[in-house]
């Protein structure tokens, strides 16, 4: 009886042990750029307030996620996605490559633009991503962003470079074909979308001063291989299925912030933009005509260029995109997949800023607001008098040369910089640690404090491969 | 906050008026920002800096005046990294009127740059998005509805102006004939914060426009300094 009851418990444990590798077929990595706890919290009451959730915050497993990157305590935005894509620490700035590769800036080209790219050829060597293990293994796979497709971010799941900020070099590691293409990537990325046309199509000295110093046109390459090329909402809408997709909803740049975007009217070119959750169900439309599931990478990046900023308003409707996005793949998942059994969805962010939640404010005050007593609902005050909002942070530009009230209104304005301890020119990321939500197919194996680079190690088991 | 941002915060409480916004003339100007606050705890705390703007049909070209000793430091040191060091503040500001719209720029003399900064990140370099108040440096109209001040001026035609509301007072030096403020001091009347901001012209006009000297300038973006 009792052998039977050991060997009931080791097959139950090997069982276990089995289900928790292989189970996803798709995997949804969502990546909130900056994304840290306080921006989480402080976003929740934005919208949902003090005892609502979040999209994120109703998934069942959660874990806490170091940093640092090889070099550095406090990681940018290179390495720390590229851990979570390849497994290796590398030093800031560096894009999914080995971790003693050193970070060499590319220089500018004949029209003053950084199409030089000057990472040797044996300055380290590329590390496979989960993008690319991924679409080895049949499954389509895609990286879809609110940057420039060739941020940092989406860069780390389909390239590899020395440097982040060569970005034309980037973007023709993404044509099938074409020189400088990452071979890794098989017959191509299924489906690509961001912003930052310019590094895809050659420069022109009047309509694209940004553009391409080698005269490459990579959009029409891309056509040539097979893409659906798509510069706005409505061609992205249009898209068939069956066919793999780039679409760049920027001439240059980033796609508008979404308070920008859904202002009346629309701000610079958001009003041909689509929100991260319509980029996401389209991108979910496309990869999963494949039998064989699919990766898709969704990134909702200028989250961090608000923080950086110091402009918190920004960075919450940002984060409430992101979280929409969320929903909207929870949702489109459902509907084939109910309980999830073959889909893991993974939502964490690369790294923290530095936004601080301040002062003993009373629950139901606007978290964007001047700070008011719990106990009196007054306006709370500092040590020479003065009002101050809810929301600070550690650094950044704000720190007024004499500080005096806040204003309720001003406070709440879309263009209120939050105030900062030490004066910066652009507020910095932060190096603590990451929260990671997770549901569905391999979920449970997220859990306690892990390194970045574990997430990787996470995924590859879930996926089986 | 800075004097600049807030006078035309404080600015835009006031009454529109009807009034036409006559032509106003080229300059060269000399700003000089002042600001002063008392605490609670007895510290007075001061504050000057200085600016130069050059105001053309069009064109709005402002530099912070430096001290010797900043020649040394540099506000985007590509030597290091290409998109962390960015500070506004020490990089000559060019807004343009086109047609109808503003557009901001800074200029990155050592490295040859023009750094465009679209209208969503406006608030992160402090700049309202105003070509009136950055031509103007105080809109005309709103002039217009403030009350006559008995307080003697000794610039011809220039005569001043003050709104009182709420404890809170800001004055202003019009000088009617160039659509330019002379002085502005805003401040509370319990008198524990007071900014003023006083306006120079010079006697002659630069021929050298800086604008004009960018010839072979390579285009960033804001967003290029974000990482």
């Amino acid at each position: 009886m009792k052998h039977t009851l050991i060997a009931a418990a080791l097959a139950l444990g090997f069982a276990n042990v089995a289900n928790a590798a292989g189970e996803a077929k798709n995997i949804i990595f969502f990546l909130g750029d900056g994304m840290g706890p306080s921006t989480i919290t402080a976003s929740r009451i934005y919208k949902y307030g003090e005892d609502g959730s979040l999209n994120m915050d109703k998934l069942e497993r959660t874990a806490r996620v170091k940093t640092y990157s090889y070099d550095a305590q406090t990681t940018d935005s290179a390495p720390s996605m590229a851990a979570y894509m390849t497994g290796v620490k590398m030093a800031n700035e560096v894009i999914s490559m080995s971790s003693e590769t050193v970070a060499t800036s590319p220089s500018k080209d004949v029209n003053g633009n950084l199409g030089v790219n000057n990472c040797a050829a044996g300055n380290g060597t590329a590390a496979a991503t989960i993008l690319e293990l991924a679409k080895a293994k049949g499954k389509a796979v895609g990286s879809i962003t609110t940057t420039e497709l060739t941020h940092a971010t989406p860069a780390a799941t389909y390239s590899h470079i020395c440097n982040r900020n060569a970005q034309y070099a980037i973007a023709a590691q993404a044509v099938p074909g074409g020189a400088g293409y990452n071979t890794a990537l098989g017959d191509g990325v299924d489906v690509l979308m961001g912003g930052g046309r310019n590094h895809f199509t050659p420069y022109n000295a009047t309509t694209n001063k940004a553009g391409r110093a080698d005269g490459r046109d990579l959009l029409a390459e891309l056509a040539a291989k097979g893409y659906t090329v798509a510069g706005t909402k409505a061609e992205m809408t249009a898209a068939p299925n069956g066919k793999k997709f780039i679409g760049l909803y920027s001439s240059k740049s980033h796609l508008e912030y979404e308070l920008d975007r859904t202002a009346t009217p629309p701000v610079g070119e958001g009003a041909t933009q689509p929100s991260l959750a319509e980029m996401t169900v389209k991108a979910m439309d496309l990869l999963s005509q494949n039998a064989n599931g699919y990766f898709l990478m969704v990134e909702g990046g200028r989250i961090d260029h608000a923080l950086h900023g110091t402009n918190a308003k920004r960075a919450l409707t940002d984060t409430i995109a992101f979280d929409d996005a969320i929903k909207a793949a929870l949702d489109k998942a459902k509907l084939t997949d109910p309980t999830l059994a073959n889909t893991l969805i993974i939502v964490t962010a690369d790294h923290d800023h530095t936004l601080a939640f301040n002062g003993y404010g009373k629950r139901g005050n606007p978290i964007l607001d001047i700070n008011r007593d719990y106990k009196t609902g007054q306006p709370s005050k500092d040590a020479d008098g003065n009002t101050y909002t809810t929301l600070v942070f550690g650094n950044g530009p704000n720190r007024p040369n004499l500080r005096t009230n806040v204003d309720s209104t001003t406070a709440l304005g879309d263009n209120y910089l939050q105030e900062t301890g030490v004066r910066l020119s652009s507020e910095t990321h932060g190096g603590g640690d990451v929260k990671l939500f997770a549901t569905g197919a391999g979920a449970k194996t997220f859990k306690g404090t892990i390194d970045n680079t574990k997430v990787f190690t996470l995924l590859k088991s879930a996926f089986g491969f | 906050m800075t004097l600049r941002k807030a006078i035309p915060a404080l600015a835009l409480i006031a009454l529109q008026s009807q009034a036409a916004t006559p032509a106003a003339p080229p300059l060269d100007l000399r700003i000089q920002y002042y600001s002063k606050a008392i605490t609670p705890e007895g510290v007075t705390r001061e504050v000057r800096y200085e600016e130069t703007m050059l105001r053309r049909p069009g064109h709005v070209w402002v530099t912070r005046v430096l001290p010797p000793q900043a020649a040394t430091t540099h506000a985007a040191d590509h030597d290091h990294s290409v998109h962390k060091h960015f500070n506004p503040v020490l990089l000559p500001r060019h807004v343009q009127l086109a047609g109808d719209k503003t557009q901001l720029e800074y200029i990155d003399t050592k490295n040859k740059e023009v750094i465009a900064v679209p209208q969503g990140e406006y608030g992160n370099v402090d700049f309202d998005g105003s070509w009136t108040n950055a031509y103007y440096l105080f809109d005309p109209k709103i002039v217009q509805t403030m009350p006559f001040l008995q307080r003697p001026s000794t610039v011809p035609g220039a005569r001043w102006r003050e709104l009182v509301r709420n404890g809170s007072f800001r004055r202003v030096l019009w000088d009617e004939q160039r659509q330019i403020p002379l002085v502005i001091e805003s401040g509370d009347q319990a008198a524990t914060v007071f900014h003023r901001m006083e306006v120079q012209a010079e006697p002659k006009l630069a021929t050298s426009l800086p604008w004009q000297q960018l010839k072979g300038y390579s285009q960033r973006d804001y967003g290029d300094f974000l990482d």
